[in-house]
């Protein structure tokens, strides 16, 4: 249980990154 | 400091400097894909590796691409470490059969070594295979030290490319990378090191008795540590194979090794200035952010050697000789190549330690505080520090532009608020993760229950440890007890996110940089490698890590000095 925890947070946290890479695509495209 | 240790200090430095020009230079025809001297051998197996991945090394990458590589590479990496750790029990090569790692364990653990970190909350010895050394720790050694290169090298593409909307192509930098810089300095250091004494085999650990008391039985651990150590520390990994590092006689056995180590330690992030200077073809900036990190760096340096050699306050009443503080110390070091290595470890986000950092003056441990708290840009990791750096130019070309009214440029291309933006990010998110952290765990039961030493040594031990994951450092105080559930969790998602979410903007630049055409120069362009704007970039440095960090500095470290020097001193 622990595990699939622990590796639901890891995609998440990579999950985050690739948001973050959209949104600093847009505002680049936005400047 | 005695005129020995000055010396000492003046021969590392030289040889630094004298092979900072050859190896950067090579390091530009790697990446250049220009003939390096190893093609004939290398070539072959990079070609090999490009069929079998499918790779097409003439299909350029835009900075999101790029990115998306990068960050879908590290993920598998991770879980296939943490995949490694959780089943090592039923892998070979585990000859003390040693249980598998627990969860929250293994969840920090994978996320130190595939960040570059190499923070260990377990103790290598006791606890991890051969198998999992070797396959797990030594090959994210080699792959997060060949990112950092790769994501400092499409930084300077974007300076240097016109009008482009592409960086290079990821996966050709990281095998690049890997195949002709990282895999023959670390085994020409790995064989020089076992030359030494390092160990390197896979035997069963060894039973001996003491010859003081014969009925005494100890256990000697064995393993391949050369391979290990050799790119522990010429990728800024610094993770050991022995729970005391580099303190530990199989790992750093002579005074030999310590020096390689230590040369190790700052090779490649003082070569990278160089290739930089050839990379953007202006070898003067080059040299210039050499420059800089050597001052920011020497000072804190002389100043942690100075303290660890001052007497010891607590001890005066006593009737001894003291020779400066020796506790935490390995007697075959002695306290100058202590101290050295600190400052060395601590100034390039390496994180191996020769000396325990729990047993320093509190001057001493705000000195290695300091030099990670100015975001690894005293040369930094491999690649990070470069990067880091250039975070640091790109805001203080704005300042200075503001200051002197001209249109801030850097290396010709225009800095506009989007740069300013995504430059502010990069340089904010280490100390909003180490701070919140720090805070978090300062109020907290989960935190405070770590502590090994109450007050303000046990702030202390909080900060360093969040400042060690946040800047992807690794090394720590080993006061504090790091192998809790808090602890493991929230330090394995801070140097997940201070490694990615630093490199994201740094690569937004680099994509906004490449499609810039250059400015031409002219009289109202800003020089940026001269004395006086090095100058600038280290106050800009200073004022960045002193906003952020003094306060916090000033409730740990700072006080436990003024209160050392207040209670015993006079």
């Amino acid at each position: 249980m622990q595990d699939l925890l622990l590796v639901l947070i890891t995609f998440i946290l990579f999950a985050l990154c690739f948001v973050i890479i959209q949104f600093f695509d847009t505002l680049s495209r936005g400047k | 400091m005695s005129q020995v240790n000055l010396l000492q200090m003046l021969f590392y430095f030289i040889i630094i400097l004298l092979l900072v020009r050859p190896l950067g230079w090579y390091i530009y025809r790697v990446y250049e894909g220009k003939s390096c001297g190893l093609n004939n051998i290398l070539g072959p197996i990079e070609r090999w590796f490009y069929r079998i991945c499918g790779i097409d090394t003439k299909q350029e990458m835009s900075w999101k691409t790029y990115l998306y590589c990068m960050l879908i590479f590290n993920m598998f990496g991770m879980l296939l470490l943490y995949l490694i750790l959780r089943i090592q029990y039923y892998l070979p090569l585990n000859p003390e059969s040693y249980s598998s790692i627990p969860p929250d364990l293994s969840f920090n653990t994978a996320a130190s070594f595939v960040t570059n970190t190499d923070w260990q909350a377990y103790s290598g010895e006791t606890s991890i295979s051969y198998l999992t050394q070797m396959l797990g720790m030594t090959v994210q050694n080699f792959l997060s030290a060949a990112t950092g290169i790769s994501l400092f090298v499409a930084l300077t593409r974007g300076f240097s490319r016109q009008a482009s909307m592409t960086l290079g192509n990821y996966w050709v930098d990281m095998i690049r990378g890997t195949l002709y810089i990282l895999l023959p300095l670390a085994c020409i250091l790995a064989i020089a090191l076992n030359a030494q004494g390092v160990i390197q085999n896979l035997n069963p650990y060894q039973k001996i008795y003491s010859i003081q008391n014969p009925a005494e039985e100890q256990t000697l651990p064995m393993g391949p540590v050369a391979s290990q150590v050799a790119i522990e520390q010429l990728g800024s990994n610094g993770g050991g194979f022995f729970n005391v590092n580099a303190s530990h006689p199989f790992q750093n056995p002579t005074p030999f090794t310590n020096l390689l180590e230590m040369l190790a330690i700052l090779l490649i992030p003082a070569a990278l200035c160089y290739t930089f200077g050839m990379l953007i073809n202006d070898k003067k900036q080059g040299w210039a952010i050499l420059c800089i990190m050597l001052v920011l760096l020497i000072p804190v340096a002389i100043v942690t050697i100075i303290s660890e050699q001052q007497i010891i306050p607590t001890f005066m009443s006593l009737d001894i000789q003291q020779t400066g503080n020796m506790e935490g110390k390995e007697l075959r070091f002695g306290i100058f190549n202590s101290a050295f290595w600190t400052s060395l470890t601590t100034a390039t986000s390496n994180g191996s330690v020769n000396s325990m950092l729990d047993s320093y003056t509190p001057l001493g441990e705000f000195a290695a505080l300091w030099l990670m708290h100015l975001g690894e840009i005293a040369f930094g990791g491999v690649g990070s520090g470069m990067y880091g750096i250039i975070m640091v130019f790109i805001i203080a070309v704005f300042i200075a532009g503001l200051m002197v009214g001209r249109t801030p440029e850097f290396l010709g291309k225009k800095i506009e608020p989007f740069e300013m933006k995504m430059a502010c990010v990069a340089v904010l998110v280490m100390p909003l993760f180490t701070l919140l952290l720090t805070a978090i765990a300062s109020v907290t039961t989960q935190g405070t229950s770590s502590i090994t030493n109450p007050g303000p040594h046990g702030f202390s031990q909080i900060l360093y440890a969040f400042t060690s994951m946040g800047n992807n450092n690794g090394s720590a105080f080993s006061g504090l007890q790091a192998n809790t559930l808090f602890y493991n969790i929230a330090g394995g998602i801070e140097m997940l996110l201070s490694r990615y979410w630093i490199a994201i903007p740094v690569l937004a630049i680099a994509g906004s940089m490449a499609k810039k055409t250059p400015v031409p120069k002219s009289a109202g362009t800003l020089c940026t490698h001269t004395p006086l704007f090095i100058f600038f970039i280290v106050s800009v440095s200073v004022i960045i890590g002193g906003l952020s960090f003094l306060p916090s500095l000033a409730l740990g470290p700072i006080v436990e000095h003024l209160t050392f020097w207040g209670y015993h001193g006079s």
